[in-house]
């Protein structure tokens, strides 16, 4: 989809939203909670992979339905792409973006405010600049947050020693910083958690990336990996990738084999597994158990998971009606919590929402998912995935999907090196106007 | 269309708050469970059973499950027995409390094939009966794809973990862990030529030379089997954990209890 759009002119672009905008006539009797005389407002909550997405496509989709959106930051730095900034590989602002297209191209109203409650009931959302706004629908994209009390020792203030590096920005400069600090022969450490978790194959990458820094600028460093799984993302293809371009520099622990951490004293960048061995770190990055973002717990729309399980044909909460929730925040596997997904995701979400504002109904969405995950620059892998309705529950259609090949050639690795620089381009012209 | 869209919240609403009351007990009608009652009538709370709502690994599934149900005096439980409704073979685990210092909340990890009901029963030893139901649903990330690796075939690195610091009385979290492929006979290797069983069969907890814990593992018993106890003692012990396979080899391993 997002090839697709890359290669719409303006003038189409235009042309399709003005074609959009006759259909409200055909529904113009379908009454609805809609305040009188507009086509609804709808609020979206989070400027990231979902919510830009939903935003833009909602104007998209029907230019008279007013959209705000509430998003703190002025610029947006994607996970996508953030290792390689951990890697020295890229700078942090060439993953960075903005709002000018939601705003000047979609006349989507953008509030820069964080989102602090929502009265499902009201159909209210309280802002910190301290106003209230109106819903006729709600889209929350909020991404995830950090579960502060699931593991002992790792909290706000340990996440400034010994960085998580999950949502990208401060403390992706933080971590690459204590990486170019760091005694050559010192170890980096990973602690990775149990699913289900933002990006499944983020923390290989990262582990990847970060060994190749090391193979240049720290030679007699290593990476190790402690993991709370027996099985990861592409397994294969990572372990026999790290065999090959780094030889024994990564070693990956994992759950059976005593890989759990359970404890992090961040002062003395140490770990203890669940079975009592201690681990000391040059550098220490923990990836923490996670949960949905704040607001969808203060929506009441999560269950006891921390995620928020959702109508998969139109991504509305189960729990109140009139939100729709979308990305990382929900249940939807087998879809991934990915960037991919979350795009696809707010997609959907958008047609359902001007559907149910004009009183029309949409057909069954089905979706797509590619994982690229660099093992170094030149050397890239992939994981593809199909997704369709079968009754009313996401599922993957037998023999659909799969992985790079285990035995391709350096140029077929070369190649989706390059085609995962292709999908990072494509998908962030897609959500937020950027080209690179 | 007003009426589509007023449907469809009903609709939502109305499966949110009925399905609990509509659908059906699994337990009524799964054999391995009515044989294990045998023709008592278990109660229905008391049982609790803890796994994820949705696991993205089947392989390996986190599951805890305690008794908080009320016993009659001079009464003590006896066994609680996991099932699943969905695996080729209903047996994933079972716990066997021999001694009042073993608190019945056991956590351990299991395999499951696809989304089911996992049904825990317990019994006393004067022949109460308790049982408990989950719903899990079981999918395969989209980035979790992955190959089969043959894991080494023998038991191997066996693990304990005591809590640092131990005092009387209270509850003590006992982990253990030991390497093992827990074959289950129905996997075929690359040459699709079925995979011989090979399971560890049992896990026992012994305290000052007597059995106060066992644990019977079965297929449904995920690979490296973990089992987590909660311990209460009022003096300080030595223990030996052991695991046999079906090969009657057996592993042990010796510890000390040694409360402040
Ligand atoms: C290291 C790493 C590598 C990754 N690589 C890839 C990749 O290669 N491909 C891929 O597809 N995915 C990748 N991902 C995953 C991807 O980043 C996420 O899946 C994606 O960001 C999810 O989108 P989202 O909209 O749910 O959340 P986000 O993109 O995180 O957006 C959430 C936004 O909501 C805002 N927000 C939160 N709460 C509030 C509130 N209360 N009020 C207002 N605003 C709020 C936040 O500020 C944030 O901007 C990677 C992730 C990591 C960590």
């Amino acid at each position: 989809m997002s090839e697709e759009n890359k290669t719409l002119s303006r003038r189409s672009l235009l042309k399709g939203v003005g074609a959009a905008s006759l259909l409200p006539i055909l529904s113009a009797c379908g009454a609805t909670a809609v305040s009188k005389g507009t086509a609804g407002h709808v609020v979206v909550v989070g400027g990231g992979f979902g919510g830009a997405t939903a935003a833009k496509y909602i104007k998209r989709g029907n230019p008279a339905i007013a959209v705000t959106l509430i998003e703190p930051k002025k610029t947006f730095y994607t996970c996508p792409f953030s290792n390689l900034v951990l890697a020295g590989e890229r700078s942090l602002d060439s993953i960075g973006h903005n709002y000018q297209e939601l705003k000047e191209v979609y006349g989507v109203e953008v509030v820069h405010a964080y989102a602090e409650d929502v009265d499902p009931v009201a159909h209210t959302v309280r802002l910190s600049t301290g106003s209230t706004l109106k819903y006729d629908r709600l889209v929350l994209s909020p991404g995830i947050d950090i579960r502060w009390d699931a593991l002992e020792g790792y909290d706000q203030a340990a996440a400034e020693l010994a960085p998580h590096a999950w949502q990208a920005g401060e403390q992706t400069r933080l971590l690459r910083r204590q990486l170019e600090a760091m005694d050559d022969g010192d170890t980096f450490i990973l602690s990775a958690p149990a699913n289900p978790f933002r990006c499944p194959p983020g923390p290989y990458e990262r582990a990847s990336l970060i060994a190749h820094y090391f193979s240049q600028h720290k030679p007699r460093s290593k990476v190790l990996i402690l993991d709370s799984k027996d099985n990861f993302s592409k397994q294969g293809l990572f372990t026999s990738a790290w065999q090959e371009v780094y030889g024994d520099r990564i070693e990956w622990v994992g759950l059976s084999g005593d890989g759990k951490v359970v404890r992090v004293d961040a002062q003395k960048r140490e770990v203890e597994t669940e079975f009592g061995t201690r681990h000391k770190a040059g550098v220490l990055n923990v990836v923490p158990p996670q949960k949905a973002g704040k607001i969808a717990e203060r929506a009441g729309v999560t269950n006891s998971s921390g995620w928020v399980p959702v109508n998969p044909r139109t991504f509305e909460a189960e729990l109140a009606a009139d939100i729709y929730v979308v990305g990382d925040a929900t249940v939807a596997a087998p879809m991934p919590k990915s960037g991919f997904a979350a795009n696809a995701q707010g997609k959907v979400a958008a047609a359902a929402i001007v559907a149910s504002l004009e009183g029309t109904s949409t057909v069954d969405p089905h979706w797509a998912n590619t994982c690229y995950s660099l093992i170094n620059p030149d050397y890239g892998i992939s994981v593809a995935g199909v997704y369709r309705l079968e009754n009313n529950e996401i599922v993957s259609p037998q023999g659909s999907g799969g992985l790079s090949a285990s035995d391709a050639d350096g140029w077929v690795r070369r190649a989706e090196a390059e085609y995962a620089v292709g999908w990072y381009n494509a998908i962030s012209q897609d959500t937020w106007g950027t080209r690179l | 269309m007003f009426n589509y869209l007023l449907r469809f919240f009903w609709v939502t609403s109305i499966t949110l708050i009925l399905s609990p009351l509509v659908l059906a007990s699994s337990w009524q009608s799964f054999e391995p469970v009515k044989k294990f009652l045998d023709g008592s009538q278990p109660a229905t709370s008391g049982l609790k059973l803890d796994l994820p709502l949705v696991s993205e690994d089947g392989s390996s599934v986190a599951l805890e499950v305690s008794f908080e149900g009320q016993l009659k005096s001079g009464d003590q439980l006896e066994s609680i027995h996991v099932f699943s409704t969905g695996n080729p073979n209903p047996e994933i685990i079972e716990f066997h409390f021999m001694d009042p210092r073993v608190l019945p909340k056991v956590a351990t990890r299991v395999r499951l094939n696809e989304t089911q009901t996992v049904i825990a029963v317990a019994k006393s030893r004067e022949g109460a009966t308790w049982v408990t139901e989950r719903e899990v649903r079981v999918t395969v990330s989209g980035c979790l794809m992955r190959s089969d690796e043959d894991a080494e075939a023998g038991m191997q690195n066996p693990r304990i973990a005591l809590p640092r610091r131990m005092s009387a009385g209270q509850a003590l979290d006992v982990r253990t862990l030991i390497n093992h492929p827990m074959e289950t006979g129905l996997r075929e290797d690359a040459q699709g030529k079925l995979i011989d069983q090979n399971l560890i069969e049992a896990f026992r907890l012994q305290l000052g030379g007597e059995t106060v814990f066992r644990a019977g593992l079965h297929t449904g018993t995920a690979a490296n089997p973990y089992i987590r106890v909660q311990l209460k003692l009022d003096t300080s012990t030595p223990a030996v954990f052991s695991w046999k396979d079906q090969q009657g080899q057996e592993v042990q391993e010796e510890r000390e209890f040694q409360l402040r």
